[in-house]
């Protein structure tokens, strides 16, 4: 179920009502259970074997480790939920690309191998949801969690419709306890949960979505573009990506207020940031800190050297790029990163610290760094080698575009408002509406945009989410 | 009471700003196409003239239309090498989906300016949705014969040939006297009503996005939009068009027919063939006919469907792949044929 479309609308407008009636917690928590899985099985029915069996193997692994003090059995307990965990992520999502790069290679080097792809449907959020369950068994395991012994808590934890399928990723430290109690949503949630909703779903609907018709359009026959359409096709695909995914979080973030739960900030307006490393702190936080937290410090982190902390980084950016999806652009894309984080790291000497105000004198800086992230992110929309090749030799044999003007219109006026949206973010937080003493302002404001949205949504069909397919 | 009115103002004014903001955005961003309509006195209803639109629909179109009212650049009708050749039909022929140097016009234009050295070439895109043989031949006399094509191509399928609806305020065929004349005589309040709703349009692109909120109710059933995969589980498909297999020819098809101009080619655009009893009729008058529908198979078989758009993953108009392939295809067509006619065609310009 998307949350750019009207069932969603329906399915909030229903199950909202029924979870403020019900009159106590477990009802609430069997309740939200039973509806997060008919949200993930409006996909497809069978995801929801999946995503039952990852919480039934965390859930049991998590008390087993919790009530053994055998080292031994603690590590091997982990493995197993390792094991599961990354197997059926594995499978699902890197099993083609491991047997189509081999096959390539014995090929390539003179050897015949058969084609061993298979034809396997990727569940939506996979990628998300098994991060998510695995954060609490190393937590568990590090003893930083004490497990909850309530399988409905546990699973609602893994399947919490809001944050399911894109995220954000959640500690099992930060939205377990909050399901060990009533919940109860106060006014203000109620207030900012609404107001976050309809911002994101602009944002997503109106800015995302419609950016990224313009975008799939090039990318799916580039051969058809000239030079200048396809840098502004990248160029936009930075605006779709960010308005895609902070849309969705903002609506995920609004979603669970209404139920009374606290989501981690996912995105603290990136475009904004003066370096790199500023960048990942802003961007998709919920994955950059469970891959700082969970990856890069367990690797050692900045704790054994100069040259080990560069390739720690190395391999926490690599790993993170292949998280996104299983292709050797994800690769070079997370390999960017990482060279642009590690450079960054050398040239600032460590000190990475940042007000959180961008200011007008920070303008070359966030220019800058636009324009890095911007270059990654062609190798990370192109989705293989020969795309890419295809938008190097466009962008290198430069052919004159007879609608040059009207892409730097349509590029400009994204600009403009992802920007602006930012600024205004940037120094009135996330809910700057509600900024406004006056409640006639707030519903004035609110209402156009949401008004406006649904009948963009009414008169379009629903984009899906692009994180959606990591 | 002043306080209510105040809220009622504050609401008001905050609503205001917002939805000026989102008119600015979206009109700049060219998010949502504005109306592509306009009455003229002359020619019912047409395109605006001067205009450049972005368009989305199955594809992704940019294009321009000039001082003339239809798609293209200005047209020479003044140099003796010069040969406009004009393309009349509905949204297929009008091609909105695609960027204007993707046209298959403008591979014709290419190949028969490659073959015919020393001649220039005008391929002019008459095609607008919704028109039928009937919207056709009424153009060709009103607006497309004042260019002086050598060759006019009808693009028709079996649909265009139930002349039951006609498509309001476009130029239609009309019986006079015995003989066919191109009528544009509508009701005045109709006319009227449409250049008011034309002209609000014209003010707001948000109108624009209701306008198109209206007429996706059209294509598509209310529940479905709202409810999406839930309507599919309880309201089953409605099976497609099939064509009936004992049409016969509207009398006024066959007065059209007959007052065809001899430069005229019938084209049918579709993959299903002609009706039996309309293709006998045209070769029983002699009139040039070809059938795109062998070709376009073929391409289906090859796994290249014309009408799928693997972007949107939908089905429509012809597809960027099948305007190369038909340009290819009526090139060659179109070269055979003015090299047959070519005392008539060739050598009438000098």
């Amino acid at each position: 179920m998307l949350f750019n479309s009207f069932i969603f609308l329906f399915f909030l407008a229903i199950v909202l009502p029924i979870f403020y009636l019900l009159p106590k917690k477990s009802y609430k928590n069997i309740f939200l259970l039973a509806a997060s899985y008919f949200f993930y099985g409006y996909w497809d029915w069978r995801f929801c074997l999946l995503l039952l069996l990852s919480s039934i193997v965390d859930y049991y692994i998590g008390l087993w480790i919790h009530n053994t003090e055998d080292e031994k059995k603690r590590k091997l307990l982990l493995y197993t939920s390792l094991s599961v965990n990354l197997g059926i992520l594995g499978f699902f999502k890197y099993f083609n690309f491991f047997v189509d790069s081999f096959q390539t290679m014995i090929n390539g080097l003179g050897g015949n191998v058969d084609s061993l792809h298979l034809n396997i449907i990727l569940p939506v959020g996979i990628s998300f949801y098994t991060f998510q369950t695995l954060s609490y068994t190393f937590d568990v395991y590090r003893k930083k969690l004490e497990p909850t012994n309530n399988i409905i808590d546990f699973a609602l934890f893994v399947s919490f419709f809001p944050q399911l399928v894109a995220g954000p990723i959640e500690r099992a430290k930060d939205l377990l306890p909050q399901l060990y109690n009533k919940l109860r949503p106060t006014k203000d949630q109620i207030k900012e949960g609404a107001t976050l909703i309809v911002l994101g779903l602009f944002r997503k609907v109106m800015i995302g979505d419609t950016a990224g018709r313009i975008v799939d359009h090039i990318f799916g026959n580039l051969h058809l573009y000239k030079s200048i359409e396809i840098i502004a096709a990248v160029l936009l695909f930075g605006i779709q990506i960010y308005a895609d995914f902070s849309g969705y979080s903002k609506i995920a973030r609004g979603t669970a207020k209404l139920l009374g739960i606290e989501l981690m900030v996912n995105f603290e307006q990136p475009y904004l940031s003066r370096n790199i490393t500023e960048f990942w702190r802003r961007w998709h936080i919920s994955l950059s800190s469970w891959l700082k937290d969970y990856l890069y410090i367990t690797l050692g982190g900045n704790r054994k050297g100069q040259a080990r902390t560069y390739l720690n980084l190395m391999i926490t950016m690599l790993l993170g790029g292949l998280w996104h999806g299983a292709s050797w652009n994800f690769v070079i894309w997370g390999g960017l990163h990482g060279f642009y984080l590690a450079a960054h790291k050398f040239f600032s000497k460590g000190k990475t610290e940042y007000d959180s105000i961008t200011r007008l004198k920070d303008i070359p800086k966030v220019m800058l760094t636009f324009v890095l992230v911007a270059f990654t992110w062609l190798f990370f929309r192109a989705t293989s080698w020969e795309s890419t090749q295809q938008i190097f030799s466009a962008i290198f044999d430069w052919q004159v575009s007879e609608y040059a003007h009207i892409f730097t219109q349509i590029l400009l006026s994204y600009f403009v408002l992802t920007f602006a949206l930012d600024i205004i973010e940037n120094r009135f937080g996330h809910t700057f509406v509600l900024r406004f003493k006056s409640i006639s302002i707030r519903f004035g404001i609110l209402i156009s945009l949401f008004v406006v949205t649904l009948i963009y949504i009414f008169q379009s069909k629903p984009l899906p989410f692009i994180y959606f397919q990591f | 009471m002043t306080k209510t009115l105040k809220h009622i103002a504050l609401f008001i004014l905050s609503a205001f700003v917002t939805l000026l903001v989102c008119e600015l955005f979206i009109n700049n961003a060219k998010i949502v196409e504005a109306s592509l309509g306009k009455y003229y006195e002359d020619i019912g209803k047409g395109l605006p003239n001067n205009i450049e639109t972005v368009f989305f629909n199955e594809g992704f179109g940019i294009f321009r239309t000039n001082h003339s009212r239809f798609i293209g650049n200005e047209v020479d009708t003044t140099s003796k090498n010069h040969i406009n050749i004009a393309l009349v039909g509905d949204s297929f022929v009008e091609s909105f989906q695609i960027f204007e140097r993707d046209y298959f016009g403008n591979i014709i234009e290419k190949r028969l300016e490659e073959h015919f050295k020393g001649y220039t070439f005008d391929v002019l895109n008459f095609g607008r949705a919704g028109f039928n043989i009937s919207h056709n031949f009424a153009y060709q006399r009103l607006l497309v014969d004042q260019f002086n094509p050598a060759l006019v191509l009808y693009f028709v399928s079996n649909g265009d040939l139930h002349l039951e609806k006609l498509s309001p305020l476009y130029p239609y065929a009309k019986e006079e006297n015995d003989s066919l004349v191109a009528s544009i005589e509508f009701d005045r309040k109709e006319i009227e009503r449409y250049i008011f709703v034309q002209d609000m349009l014209a003010k707001s692109i948000l109108l624009n996005m209701l306008k198109n909120a209206k007429h996706t109710t059209d294509k598509h059933p209310v529940p479905s939009i709202l409810f999406g995969k839930v309507y599919d589980w309880f309201v089953p498909k409605k099976k497609s068009f099939t064509p009936d297999p004992n049409y016969k020819p509207l009398p006024m098809v066959n007065k059209i027919l007959s007052h065809l101009d001899s430069n005229v080619i019938i084209i049918n655009r579709d993959y299903i063939p002609f009706y039996k009893a309309f293709e006998d009729e045209v070769n029983r008058l002699g009139i040039t006919n070809w059938d795109t529908s062998k070709f376009m198979d073929s391409l289906r078989k090859l796994g290249k469907d014309p009408y799928y758009w693997k972007v949107t993953k939908t089905n429509g108009h012809w597809n960027q792949e099948m305007h190369k392939d038909i340009g290819e295809f009526l090139s060659k067509k179109l070269i055979q044929k003015i090299e047959q006619d070519s005392v008539s065609i060739l050598k009438s310009r000098f």
